[in-house]
């Protein structure tokens, strides 16, 4: 009897159990939502001449400066901005901007989805400064901006502006911190779909300086990356670079430099150990004596710091500058190449990453990228895109480019990524504290 | 000796049954009476030859006659007073005798002692003993309460010992055993012959006092009355008794005497009382079953009002004879104070009565004098406990245990409780009755479902703590572990004699893993399970012979499982399924099939207990039928248990829960017991079904109240069962087990005891350490900051769409719902809708960016603001943005508001042209100002009215669900919601309720169903 019961409870509990656990399956109380946002690309201001690089003349646009919100397909793979700034739905491809006053400078960066914070380490407001930070906003509501300049001397009361719906505000930069040699700009939009971008541009009376439109950077980290730092003189002579560096936070940092190049890995002089002043901008003049090429520089703080390099450039027999900004983590995303013909420069202590390259005729080749330290690759003019695979950890990267108007840089950094939202279920559990 | 002339009047009508008692005592008296006569009522049985044989003069009179007809009768038949011995102070007595009451041989003396000294005394009464228990005090003297209640200020079947003995000015004094002057009887016209039975002695009384005269009570003149006629030991036969009912002419005759003595100004607000006090009456006894006492409260007070020139007629006579203010009656008619102080100690004494009934006086009734030992006492060593023995009792240490552990982990919950299933408590108890009462319930876009009883029932339990719900439900939650081991000790302790076994086994329950689970979730229903589950499973071993209850107890028992199924729908599934199984097993061993008497009684009781909850629960348990799933929801919010492999161990799982390391010795105590002995396995058979069906249900998902979300099912119900089926079988089990391991060699017995008990303690002490620390951090806390910011919350017609992100297990979830103004609130969420589909869509294009017309939609629905809750989500936020139709109103660190840029409303109004207005709305009337259409922003239902010009408006459902008029004129509206579907079911559930209670209330007895004995 005894053994009959202990059968029964025996076989009783194991089915339950089993059972149970067979039904039991986790129940996904939410489903996604997975887009790509919609990228903006810089307005195109009078004087200017902007072109978009796309992979695909199928891709759908619309412009600020509209109240609607209809897109229209762009028709080419190279599209040119006449006025206001373009929202292209652009998916996983990073479209590139090209923009440049002819025969004065030249600048790139990449479209990008709206974002919630934006730092720009680069620019002047001084006399020489005809420089502007474009605020655009996409979405069709107003939107308010909080502008935050830091300059040499230290932070400056932030500034708030209005952005009307679908459209772009420019702001002199000598408006924002009249006389200011160095600036860097911390740009928080408080409510709207913002995109902020700036140019650099500098003259002296006729005489134009040059100009570029600086990258926006992430957030302050303690470890900076600069991927590509274009060397570029006629003879072995020292260069002259200017490091550029913005600690926000409270405190002030403790930083050290180390430079990769195809000549080795160093320390640049007089950088190493260096204390930054908390709030200001603080500039460091790297002389560097190399042949002509391409360096990177990393930097390590103790404390969350911006940074980037200011460099004399001469391109296709043109002077112009660069702003050689950080750049995060390289990660999988498609780089619109269409007409630009980009350096590609990957930087870490072991670079490895496929690139898939199409060409405008819709070629398909691999191309894979092994090195240590610092490497290379020259995109060809006719290549319609490059997507970045199969990447290496601790790999970062960024495109120089060059023109007959001057040279730029863009880092290598998706200008959209995939957004998983989760989609909102009916439930009152959420008027419960 | 006194001088007086005494002449008895004894009044028969078929008194034989205690005539010549009677008769013995007045012969036996030490003064006897001067002349005895009697009268006789028609009686047909032996009294007349009785009285005769006694050679008592008598007279007979019509049987109908009444009592005052009879002594008139009796009085007109002696020769007339001689008014010189009056001068004297001598006067003639009247001495009235009952048929039923025995006086005592020195009755007459000591009232005539009485009246001696006492020149203004006109009617004096003996002390009125019991005939039975001749030491249970009758009367003493009678007055009237101002609801006409016969007031004698004794309490109820009060033991004689001399405490009210003396002479005593009353009201009046019974007419059993009165002696009356006989001019004042005279002269006042005797005893009113309206009152033909019942009452008369306070009347005259009354009219005694009022014409100058005094009337006296006496103790040492003692009688012993049956109250034959009030106790319907005899019919009523006298004319005027309508129906020959004693009571109804008792009440009429009440009504009677107070409106036809009371002065003008005071019988409006007599009227009132007695009105008032029939129906109260005649409510307690249809609850007593006695519903011919009922309508005898009720045909007195209206035979009375019927016949109004009989009162005035009375009034004039009285108003004759009055020679004094009627003031002066005043102290003799019992206060309010006293009326109320007697009803409550009757109360109290009743209450006492039941729940500490005198076992010790019932089982040893003394049987002679001789086994008194009164120096018994003197003997006996006093006790000298120290005070604090008291802590070494096991409830007080079990509970010190609970209190100790309660100091930590309930200190984030003094204050008003909210979270996991538990919303926030209104303040008031009136509004729960208002949420059960309304049609229509404010909540998300608006809902006509039922509010279930529950919240009726938490409403009317707050009235305890003075109608405020937030200290109800946070007393609630604080006492409840102390609630549920006082119940589970109560149930416990009849198992075992040692009361450390069941103050450890209760403190067990107290803080088993499914009462952790439930007050740390806020899941009232499981708590109050928890608490009633001890009360009703003591019943629950006759379920199998289910005839040996009473149909009393089948009531009885259906109220109780429609309590637990109020507050937990599983319970239905339960008896369901227990039902089923018994009916096909009754089936199987009925060897007549169907037509066994046997299956058929137990048939009926069973489907009693099944069908009267699921009635009282209409009409939310018809919803239930549609979707059986709904049964394993909880009350409240929900919030999902933690599947079977938690559910195995007896832990429910889920927010609040105890982790899995903390594992409860409840599984293993029912396998372990499930061997052990027979009684042992009688407790652990049904655990072990319980708890596996708990494991297997806590698979099953099902939505939850008002969201759309599936989630897996809170097995709390099926594991209080288990649990308490464990400890049960554990108390058993434990009993006296040392004892037995001892007389056996080491076996499995020893190994699974030991390993048993080393379980009980480590859970004991993992439990009680991750209590105090992480567990107090539960998801139910107290001052938990408000969901709406307080500037939302102006706008009460406004609805606002809040959007929040929370955390479901690691991952992060978006909800929303439609919010009026405030948070949800207790009883909100069993009544709030699930979702629109129009609305859900256009929240997810806020979402997903696509949700270009989302502002629209939401203008279309009523929906003014859309809240995103901090913690924000920064892309929610731009897409919201930028959207359009959306502007961003503020931005503070409760969250985001933005403002629907298209006008919006309550109602909407379109005329022919397509112009849209907002209608402002006061109250339920609101201005149209052309021919059109009136959109309703409030989910489609038919209750649904607009009316115009007293003219019920054409209504239809429009494209998006919701109600729209046709109005064809310019002016006023009404619109509201129809409740008469509502007042219908509250109407049924009322009258199920009153049924069922007064079916499982004992009945009560009619007086003539009352022994001798206990009436004394």
């Amino acid at each position: 009897m005894k053994k009959e019961r202990s059968i029964l409870l025996a076989v009783a509990i194991t089915f339950v159990l089993l059972s149970s656990n067979l039904l039991n399956f986790t129940v996904s109380t939410k489903s996604f939502s997975e887009s790509y946002p919609s990228t903006v690309c810089p307005p195109s201001i009078p004087g200017l001449s902007t072109a978009i690089s796309l992979t695909s003349a199928e891709m759908q646009l619309r412009k600020t400066g509209t109240n609607s919100m209809k897109t229209k397909t762009v028709k080419v793979s190279r599209y040119a901005v006449t006025s206001q700034s373009a929202i292209i739905e652009s998916e996983e491809v990073t479209p590139v901007v090209w923009q440049a006053r002819k025969g004065v400078w030249a600048g790139s960066v990449a479209c990008s989805a709206p974002a919630t914070s934006q730092w720009f380490i680069g620019a002047t407001a001084d006399i020489t400064s005809k420089g502007s930070l474009n605020l655009v906003n996409s979405g069709l509501g107003r939107a308010l901006v909080s502008v935050s300049v830091f300059t040499e001397k230290g932070s400056l009361t932030p500034q708030e502006f209005i952005v009307k719906a679908n459209s772009y505000e420019n702001i002199p930069l000598v408006s924002l911190a009249p006389g200011a040699k160095r600036i860097s700009i911390h740009v928080v939009p408080k409510s709207g779909r913002v995109n902020a971008f700036l140019i650099d541009e500098r003259g002296k009376g006729l005489r134009a300086l040059g100009g570029d439109v600086v990258n926006p950077s992430s957030n302050p980290e303690k470890l900076l990356e600069i991927p590509a730092i274009p060397q570029l003189n006629k003879r072995n002579l020292a260069t002259s670079h200017t490091l550029r560096l913005l600690v926000p936070g409270e405190i002030n940092a403790r930083i050290s430099a180390e430079i990769r190049s195809t000549d080795g890995t160093f320390s640049p002089v007089g950088i190493n150990g260096k204390v930054i002043a908390n709030q200001k901008v603080i500039e460091i003049p790297m002389n560097i004596k190399m042949d002509s090429g391409i360096f990177a520089l990393i930097i390590k703080s103790d404390q969350p710091i911006l940074g980037s390099v200011f460099s004399k450039t001469l391109a296709e027999g043109k002077s112009d500058f660069v702003w050689s900004t950080s750049a995060p983590k390289l990660s999988d995303f498609t780089l619109a190449t269409t007409g630009l013909a980009p350096t590609l420069v990957f930087t870490g202590k072991s670079v490895r990453a496929t690139l898939e390259v199409v060409s405008s005729k819709g070629e398909l080749r691999s191309v894979i990228i092994r090195g240590e330290d610092i490497a290379t690759y020259k995109v060809s003019a006719s290549t319609r895109s490059v997507r970045f695979t199969k990447i290496a950890r601790g790999v970062t990267g960024a495109a120089l480019i060059s023109s007959k108007s001057g040279y730029g840089y863009l880092p290598l950094t998706p200008g959209s990524v995939l957004t998983k939202s989760a989609i909102p279920t009916s439930n009152i559990s959420v008027l419960n504290p | 000796m006194s001088s007086q002339r005494v002449t008895a009047i004894l009044v028969v009508h078929d008194g034989s049954t205690w005539l010549a008692e009677v008769v013995a005592s007045i012969a036996s008296q030490v003064r006897k009476a001067d002349q005895v006569f009697a009268i006789d009522t028609g009686s047909v049985d032996s009294s007349v030859k009785l009285l005769k044989g006694a050679r008592i003069p008598v007279a007979t009179i019509d049987r109908e006659a009444g009592f005052g007809a009879a002594v008139a009768h009796a009085v007109s038949q002696l020769p007339a007073a001689i008014e010189d011995s009056q001068a004297d102070g001598n006067h003639e007595w009247l001495w009235i005798l009952h048929d039923d009451c025995v006086l005592h041989p020195n009755a007459l003396e000591s009232l005539l002692q009485a009246i001696e000294d006492r020149p203004n005394v006109v009617m004096a009464g003996p002390k009125l003993l019991g005939w039975h228990d001749r030491t249970h005090l009758i009367e003493l003297g009678v007055s009237i309460a101002s609801n006409g209640a016969r007031w004698t200020g004794l309490e109820p079947s009060e033991y004689d010992q001399g405490q009210h003995d003396g002479i005593h000015d009353v009201l009046s004094v019974s007419t059993a055993g009165a002696l009356i002057r006989r001019d004042v009887f005279e002269e006042l016209g005797g005893f009113d012959q309206n009152l033909e039975l019942f009452r008369d002695d306070v009347d005259f009384g009354w009219r005694v006092r009022v014409a100058g005269h005094a009337v006296i009570s006496v103790s040492d003149a003692i009688g012993y009355h049956a109250q034959a006629s009030a106790n319907e030991r005899r019919s009523v036969d006298v004319k005027g008794a309508f129906l020959h009912r004693p009571l109804l002419l008792d009440r009429r005759n009440a009504a009677y005497v107070l409106l036809a003595n009371s002065s003008l100004f005071a019988l409006p607000w007599l009227t009132l009382q007695l009105l008032s006090g029939a129906l109260v009456r005649a409510t307690g006894y249809l609850f007593a079953k006695l519903p011919g006492y009922a309508s005898d409260e009720l045909l007195a007070i209206g035979s009375l009002f019927l016949h109004p020139a009989e009162l005035l007629k009375a009034r004039k006579f009285r108003k004759m004879h009055r020679l004094i203010s009627p003031r002066v009656v005043k102290n003799f008619i019992p206060s309010r104070t006293s009326q109320l102080r007697a009803s409550f100690t009757r109360l109290a004494s009743e209450l006492r009565a039941r729940i500490l009934p005198n076992t010790a006086a019932q089982d040893s009734a003394v049987l002679s004098d001789l086994d008194l030992n009164e120096d018994e006492d003197l003997l006996a060593p006093i006790s000298h406990a120290p005070w604090r023995t008291i802590f070494y009792r096991p409830m007080v240490v079990a509970a010190a245990i609970i209190a100790v552990i309660s100091l930590a982990w309930t200190r984030h919950r003094i204050g008003s409780l909210s979270g996991g299933a538990l919303t926030e408590s209104p303040e008031s108890f009136r509004d729960l009755f208002k949420l059960y009462i309304a049609s229509w319930h404010e909540v998300g876009m608006g809902s006509g479902e039922s509010t279930p009883a529950w919240v009726l029932i938490v409403g009317i339990a707050s009235i305890v703590t003075f109608g405020n719900t937030q200290v109800f439900i946070t007393l609630l939650f604080l006492l409840g572990p102390f609630i549920i081991l006082v119940s589970a000790h109560r149930y416990l302790k009849k198992f075992t004699e040692n009361g450390w076994l069941a103050a450890g086994a209760s403190l067990l329950y107290a803080l088993s893993p499914v009462t952790i689970a439930a007050v740390n979730a806020g899941r009232l229903g499981v708590l109050i399970l928890l608490a009633l589950l001890p009360f009703f499973i003591r019943q629950i071993y006759q379920w199998i012979e289910v005839e040996k209850w009473s149909w009393r107890g089948i009531y009885g028992h259906s109220l109780f499982l429609w309590l637990l199924a109020a507050f937990n729908p599983s319970i239905f599934a339960i008896l369901i399924g227990a039902v089923l199984l018994s009916v096909i097993n009754d089936y199987q061993k009925s060897p007549n099939g169907y037509q066994d008497p046997l299956f058929k009684v137990r048939l009926y009781r069973r489907l009693t207990l099944l069908v009267i909850p699921f009635l009282l629960s209409a009409p939310g348990s018809f919803g239930l039928l549609r979707h059986p799933s709904r049964m394993f929801l909880e009350i409240g919010l929900s919030v999902p248990g933690g599947g079977p492999n938690l559910a195995i161990v007896a832990n429910p799982g889920g927010p609040g829960s105890l982790p899995w390391w903390c594992i409860s010795p409840i599984t293993a105590v029912l396998i372990v017991a499930y061997f052990s002995t027979t009684a042992a396995r009688k407790f652990a058979t049904p655990g072990i079904v319980f708890l596996l069906l708990g494991t297997a249900a806590s698979v099953i998902v099902v939505p939850g109240n008002g969201t759309t979300l599936s989630a897996q099912v809170f097995a709390g119900t099926f594991l209080s069962l288990a649990t308490l089926f464990a400890i049960a079988s554990g108390v058993v089990m434990f009993d006296k087990i040392k004892a037995r391991l001892q007389q056996s060699n080491i076996n499995y017995r020893h190994i699974s005891v030991a390993l048993v008990l080393i379980l009980t303690l480590a859970y004991s002490a993992t439990a009680a350490f991750w209590l105090v620390t992480v567990g107090s951090n539960s998801p139910v806390q107290s001052s938990q900051s408000k969901v709406l910011p307080a500037y939302l919350t102006v706008e009460k017609s406004a609805k606002t769409l809040v959007i929040r992100s929370y955390l479901q297990g690691s991952e992060r979830a978006l909800g929303y719902y439609i919010s009026r103004g405030s948070d949800a609130t207790l009883g909100e969420a069993d009544v709030a809708p699930a979702d629109t589909q129009v609305i859900s869509q256009a929240v997810e294009g806020l979402i997903d960016n696509t949700g270009v017309n989302s502002s629209k939609v939401f203008a279309t629905f009523g929906i003014k603001y859309v809240f995103l809750k901090k913690p924000t989500i920064d892309e929610i936020v731009q897409t919201v943005d930028g959207l359009g139709g959306f502007t961003r109103t503020s931005a503070t660190k409760a969250g985001i508001v933005w403002k629907v840029n298209n006008p919006t409303g309550r109602l909407i109004h379109t005329d022919y042209a397509g112009e849209v207005t907002i209608l402002e709305a006061k109250g339920v009337t609101a201005s149209v100002p052309s021919p059109g259409t009136v959109t309703l922003t409030e989910s489609f239902s038919n209750g649904w009215r607009l009316y115009q010009d007293g003219f019920k408006s054409a209504r239809i459902k429009d494209q998006n669900g919701l109600p729209t008029f046709e109005v064809t004129n310019a002016g006023e509206v009404t619109v509201f919601h129809d409740g008469t579907l509502r007042r219908a079911w509250i109407s049924f559930f009322i009258i199920t309720l009153v049924t069922t209670i007064v079916l499982a209330l004992p009945a009560g007895r009619r007086k003539r169903e009352i022994s001798e004995k206990e009436l004394a």
